[in-house]
């Protein structure tokens, strides 16, 4: 109890604290309006932003007889060079003076506005707050010398990394561009897929500190507009200074915090995001992550490879049930190891016993700590091999292969056994597809093996039923988690453990798309003719 | 207490399956072949049909009930104060139910597979599990069942496949021998093991289902599908280890997993097996756990039953050592009293209020009539 | 007395965890009855690691059935 009333207090605290300073900070900042004075507004934008270095200032003097100070504000690498050459030079040399000599009807801002920018993006600010914010997103501020008003410039150039394949999700047949950092680059890789009206794509600044554009995109018709209302609510609840990656996103929007299964699927793939959003679903981009997440997810999704429908469909079925296979044998192999060996070693037949028994004659372990053991060393190997620098991966091998492998068989620590099924299950874990689902397998695990050592066939078999019943109190955005399996729906299990032919999958998902349901009409009939797959 | 859970027929189905075969897989081939041998088969395919007879009693009680729960509707025809006396002993039966199978779980568990551990860590095993999915609710006990019921059926699949090769049609001769007296005596065993208990889905259908006017076909198929796999397992343990062999264990299907033996090199999955009733047993016990929760909560009229879990779900593992303290008084009180006791639960008391409501509801519609006359 | 102990802590830690739930959604009628209810099992609970004997029920059902089955017999 006294604990809990610490945490509460200091919770608080912190809570009531962060509350008051935004607040102070936008109130300050509202009132904050531009004034005539060009040197003014200048020095105010350098004061607000601390001097920083990559805050161009160049003042130029235009018109019939120079007498109009233009200062133009950018930041350093945030524009396109080019662009701002043309803007310039357009400014300079080629705008007429009599263009800009201000009469009744228009002002000197919008005679400049008109003539002289040639860029597509273009406001006219008023407040210190709204320009800072755009200098520091791309934008060139044109300050006019007594004009309390600036013009915005949109002109970005972003240093970015061109569109590549994924690294974290490689296929063999299928298209090979993967999102990137920029947002821009992002949608444009869907709206290249989904050319319709429908696709819409809502804005979002979420982070107080950071400002990260966010974008909800959706199929219009498709997608269940309660969960699109649930996305923006929840987004719209998020309060906290840095976005800097979906993955935080994804933690703050998730159902269900405790639990170490991903309730979001993630993945850097246009064609999947792509796929799920005319299933009916909600994806979600944060601009400076190439991952995209979408919501809401099934359990049976990250099972599911995006190359599954780019191939034939008793291949790709076999597949699939072949991924679950590992997923049962990564869950369970080391436990089920552990259990047989210690309780009931009257299943294996004689001579396999006999075999067993005799390499682990030596072994001065039980078979649970042996294979605790090599677990975590193989745990051990697998995070060292992801963190290391790439130069000394040679070396890494060798000593995790040779050396612990090898080395640890001859001096009797562990058995042979141990160590294939110790692959075995390593091996197992890098079939799913989703990284985020592997990881929690890979945590359980060690439950699974803790409760065989005690309780034998009987705790795995209390491991899993637990573990059902966790899996069945998930829900990604209100639909059930184990869905289609639990509650079943039979029209839905044409993509899950089978992958149905293409033209016999003419309904979406049942729970997350209530409105449209039918997809297509085709009928076996229509074989003959070619068809882009989905 | 107003609770807007809500479970599809199918899941209805699911849950009745898992819970006419529960504990009844284990027991209940022995306790049939004792009485009537060899026509074991016979007399549980009677028990069948009077099995769905009473499904279909308890789907016509639940249409009298409309939208209220069991213990609703006892308050609703005896009065506040009897209908709440008699709920009370529904949930104390429940109750029991509950410890009682944490004490079969327990028994068959160390005396079968984990000899050397304390049974009462076995009995806190199973109720951790009761209690994290009551208090999760009905709708993820049943997805969980439907998630877990595929699994009991492949593995029961392959148990007949495996047990194909050892079966020996003359264990059922001499047939049709038995009298009537032990088939009346096998076929009330049958269904006050496998039909009676159904009275607890009163608390759930019709309130808790999705779409009412299917769940009566659900229910009678579940109990169907249920104690159709029972009779299988009956018939199985008669052709493979004959009547006797059977009447004498305690787990007769136990033994008859032990028994499968393919190429040498499929042999002793006894364990594997257990699995059907370790998923089985956990349903029976969680659905008895639930009703016994959702009505005692519905007596003391609080607005949700989640709180009561815990210290419930205590309250049996304690009493789940007292209520049988050995396997002789568990075989003894199961044998004699265990019958007596269901048919009054499960068949007369439900009657009787039946009977009580229509006469109650013609006599008012009667007063109603004379009134506006 | 050191299991008596142990339980007591554990009926501790479970009200600990329990009664702050209740009392954020303001159900004090139930946390009355869980408290009683709690009580009561942590009672129940040291009688019997203590060895102290506790009826059971089903020795009160059959003693109930006992009459009835005497008049079918």
């Amino acid at each position: 109890m006294p604990g809990r009333l610490v945490y509460r207090t200091i919770k608080n605290i912190f809570r009531t604290t962060s509350k008051d300073e935004t607040a102070s900070q936008s109130q300050q900042q509202e009132e904050k309006k531009l004034v005539s004075s060009l040197e003014s507004n200048i020095l105010e934008i350098k004061n607000s932003l601390g001097n920083s270095s990559d805050l161009v200032i160049r003042v130029i003097h235009i018109g019939a007889e120079n007498n109009i100070k233009i200062g133009v504000l950018y930041t350093d690498g945030m524009i396109n060079t080019a662009a701002l050459q043309d803007l310039l030079d357009s400014l300079i040399n080629k705008i007429k003076p009599s263009d800009i000599v201000p009469t009744d009807s228009t002002s000197l801002v919008s005679d400049i506005r008109k003539n002289a920018v040639t860029v597509g993006e273009v406001e006219e600010i008023k407040d210190f707050n709204t320009l800072i914010t755009n200098i520091l997103s791309g934008h060139a501020a044109l300050l006019i010398e007594n004009e309390p008003q600036a013009i915005s410039v949109s002109i970005p150039g972003l240093e970015k990394r061109g569109v590549e394949e994924p690294q974290s999700a490689t296929l063999i047949k299928g298209p090979r561009d993967g999102f990137t950092e920029t947002l821009g680059t992002n949608t444009s890789l869907l709206r290249r897929r989904i050319r319709s009206s429908n696709l819409w794509l809502e804005s979002k600044e979420i982070g107080r500190v950071t400002k990260t554009r966010v974008i909800i995109a959706y199929i219009k018709g498709l997608a269940s507009e309660d969960i699109v209302k649930e996305v923006h609510h929840r987004l719209d609840k998020i309060n906290i200074d840095a976005i800097l990656e979906t993955g935080n996103v994804e933690e703050l929007i998730q159902d269900e915090t405790y639990t170490p299964f991903p309730t979001i699927f993630s993945t850097e793939r246009p064609d999947a995001v792509a796929g799920k959003l005319l299933e009916g679903r909600v994806a979600i981009l944060v601009d400076g992550s190439p991952f995209v997440i979408v919501v809401p997810s099934l359990m049976v999704e990250f099972f599911q490879a995006s190359e599954d429908y780019y191939q034939r469909a008793d291949i790709a079925t076999f597949l699939r049930f072949l991924r679950f296979f590992c997923f049962f044998i990564a869950l369970l192999a080391p436990s089920l190891y552990i259990a047989v060996l210690t309780y009931h070693q009257e299943m294996l037949p004689t001579t396999l016993l006999v075999s067993i028994a005799a390499q682990r004659e030596g072994i001065p372990f039980p078979a649970f700590f042996e294979a605790l053991l090599m677990e975590l060393t193989f745990e051990i190997l697998r995070e060292a091999g992801v963190r290391m620098p790439r130069a000394v991966g040679q070396a890494m091998s060798i000593v995790g292969a040779l050396v612990l492998g090898q080395a640890a068989v001859q001096a009797g620590i562990v058995s042979n056994a141990m160590v294939i099924v110790v692959s075995m299950t390593a091996i197992a874990n890098f079939c799913i597809p989703a990284i985020n689902l592997a990881i929690s397998i890979r945590l359980i695990r060690f439950v699974m093996m803790c409760l065989a050592a005690v309780f034998g066939l009987i705790g795995v078999m209390f491991g899993i039923v637990l573990l059902c019943i966790h899996l069945c109190t998930l829900r990604s955005f209100g639909v059930p988690y184990t869905s289609p399996f639990a509650p079943f729906i039979l029209q839905d299990q044409k993509d899950t453990l089978f992958r149905f032919p293409l033209w016999s999958m003419f309904s979406r998902p049942r729970l997350i798309n209530q409105n449209n349901v039918i997809r297509e009409q085709n009928n076996p009939t229509s074989k003959p003719e070619t068809r882009t797959g989905k | 207490m107003e609770e807007k859970v809500r479970i599809s027929p199918f899941q209805l189905s699911v849950l009745t399956i898992l819970f006419t075969t529960g504990t009844t897989f284990l027991i209940i081939p022995s306790t049939m072949t004792a009485e009537t041998k060899q026509d074991a088969w016979v007399s549980s395919i009677l028990g069948i049909i009077i099995c769905l007879g009473l499904s279909y009693f308890f789907i016509v009680c639940g249409r009298e009930m409309g939208r209220k729960n069991y213990i609703q509707y006892l308050e609703d025809v005896y009065g506040r104060l009897l209908g709440k006396m008699i709920g009370l002993l529904y949930v104390f039966f429940c109750f029991n139910g509950t410890a009682a199978l944490l004490s079969y779980f327990g028994f068959f568990t160390t005396t079968q597979m984990l000899t050397t551990t304390p049974i009462e860590v076995l009995h806190i095993l199973l109720a951790i599990l009761i209690i994290s999915v009551v208090r999760a609710g009905l709708e993820v006990l049943a997805r969980t069942g439907e998630l877990m019921i595929i699994w009991v059926f492949l593995l029961l699949l392959a148990m007949i496949v495996f047990l194909l090769p050892d079966i020996q049609l003359e264990r059922l001769t001499p047939s049709f021998v038995a009298s009537p007296m032990n088939h009346t005596k096998a076929i009330i065993n049958f269904v006050a093991i496998a039909g009676l208990p159904l009275v607890v889905f009163l608390m759930i259908i019709p309130k808790h289902i999705n779409r009412p006017d299917l769940a009566k076909w659900n229910f009678i198929a579940g109990t169907l599908i249920g104690t159709g796999a029972v009779t299988v397992i009956i018939v199985l343990c008669i052709l493979v280890l004959g009547a006797s062999t059977t009447a004498r264990q305690l787990y007769p299907s136990y033994v008859l997993a032990k028994t499968i033996s393919v190429f040498d090199i499929i042999q002793r999955i006894e364990s594997i097996m257990a699995g059907i009733w370790v998923i089985s047993i956990f349903f029976k016990t969680a659905i008895y756990f639930y009703v016994s929760v959702v009505g005692f909560a519905q007596i003391l009229e609080v607005k949700n039953y989640h709180f009561l879990t815990i210290p419930m779900g205590m309250l049996t593992v304690i009493f789940s050592t007292i209520i049988y303290p050995n396997i002789e008084f568990m075989s003894h009180w199961d044998a004699k009293y265990w019958p007596p006791y269901l048919i009054i639960m499960g068949f007369i008391i439900p009657l009787f209020t039946l009977i009580t409501d229509k006469i109650k509801k013609r006599f008012k519609s009667k007063k109603a009539s004379n009134s506006t006359s | 007395m050191l299991k008596s102990l142990g339980i007591l802590l554990i009926f501790i830690a479970i009200a600990i965890f329990q009664i702050p739930q209740l009392a954020k959604e303001k159900m004090n009628k139930e946390i009355v009855i869980f408290s009683i209810f709690m009580v009561f099992t942590a009672v129940i609970a040291i009688l019997k690691v203590n060895d102290v004997p506790i009826p059971n029920p089903l020795e009160l059902i059959a003693y109930t059935l006992d009459p009835i089955l005497n008049l079918f017999s």
